[in-house]
């Protein structure tokens, strides 16, 4: 069995603001390996070009 | 599950009723997709329709599930559509617990969308919410085979969500709003994962200071 475990935390803007060091341009891929574990992270538009997404593979 | 009913609440929603009714033609295969409003602010939505009939990718597209707050296995949906107003294969969704309290709410639900691939997948999806504070989302699945897991989230229009890396945190999507934002961070553990390497243990050692073992130790309860 597979465990994807996600926090969803709200944050203030101020709160929010420290650490970020993100890829903020759309259609970028990034692959990260943290440990033991890999990440295959896809940010896009979806067709209709409106609304931002992120996929995150394992 | 909601916090309150002010402007800053915050609220989510999950996707645990039936595909639709008769032939649900106006159904999408979003089986226990969320929808999330941080702080008063919506964050993650449905990409919505967009068309009926102008275009059958789009419109199979919009009513995936890769188009909600869902996850997939090998980039299957969890109902599979079949002309514009109909479905080949419809996922059936259960509820196994809902838990609502002062201080937290819990949902717990499962379908059986994936359990037509070979070989079967078993999804269920589990969501802790501590009020005023955080959520906490679980989702397992089961099979017998390898699989590619998916999780997508979809964000706000507007929004201008960043990628982040850390080491304890691993892989998190950090969305910023005016006024309120949103940190999405996911982790992936494999049963008997913590037996295989010693390298493994260390990697767990720090999962447990993070915070989803006590997820773990409430759900045992």
């Amino acid at each position: 069995m597979t465990e994807l475990i996600t926090f969803l935390m709200p944050q203030n803007k101020a709160e929010s603001a420290k650490g970020v060091c993100g890829d903020r341009s759309n259609r970028r891929s990034r692959f990260a390996v943290v440990g033991e574990r890999a990440y295959d992270i896809v940010m896009m538009k979806t067709a209709a070009d409106r609304v931002e997404m992120a996929r995150l593979s394992f | 599950m909601r916090d309150g009913w002010t402007a800053d609440s915050n609220y989510m929603l999950l996707d645990c009723g039936p595909h639709g009714v008769d032939n649900c033609g106006h159904a999408h295969a979003d089986a226990l997709a969320f929808d999330l409003a941080a702080r008063g602010r919506d964050h993650t939505g449905r990409s919505g329709t967009y068309t009926y009939t102008a275009s059958q990718e789009l419109r199979d597209w919009f009513r995936s599930s890769p188009a909600h707050n869902a996850l997939t296995v090998d980039g299957e949906s969890s109902s599979v559509p079949d002309g514009p107003f109909s479905w080949t294969s419809v996922a059936r969704v259960e509820r196994r617990a809902w838990i609502s309290g002062d201080r937290f709410d819990y949902f717990e639900g499962k379908h059986d969308g994936y359990e037509r691939l070979v070989p079967p997948v078993a999804h269920s999806r589990a969501v802790l919410f501590l009020k005023q504070d955080y959520w906490v989302m679980l989702d397992r699945v089961k099979s017998e085979g390898k699989h590619r897991y998916d999780l997508w989230f979809h964000f706000a229009v507007g929004a201008s969500p960043a990628l982040q890396f850390n080491d304890d945190y691993g892989a998190s999507v950090q969305e910023m709003g005016d006024q309120a934002g949103l940190t999405v961070s996911s982790f992936a553990r494999r049963a008997g994962w913590r037996r295989k390497t010693p390298q493994s243990r260390t990697v767990m050692e720090k999962e447990r200071r993070l915070g989803p073992m006590s997820f773990h130790d409430y759900e045992r309860r």
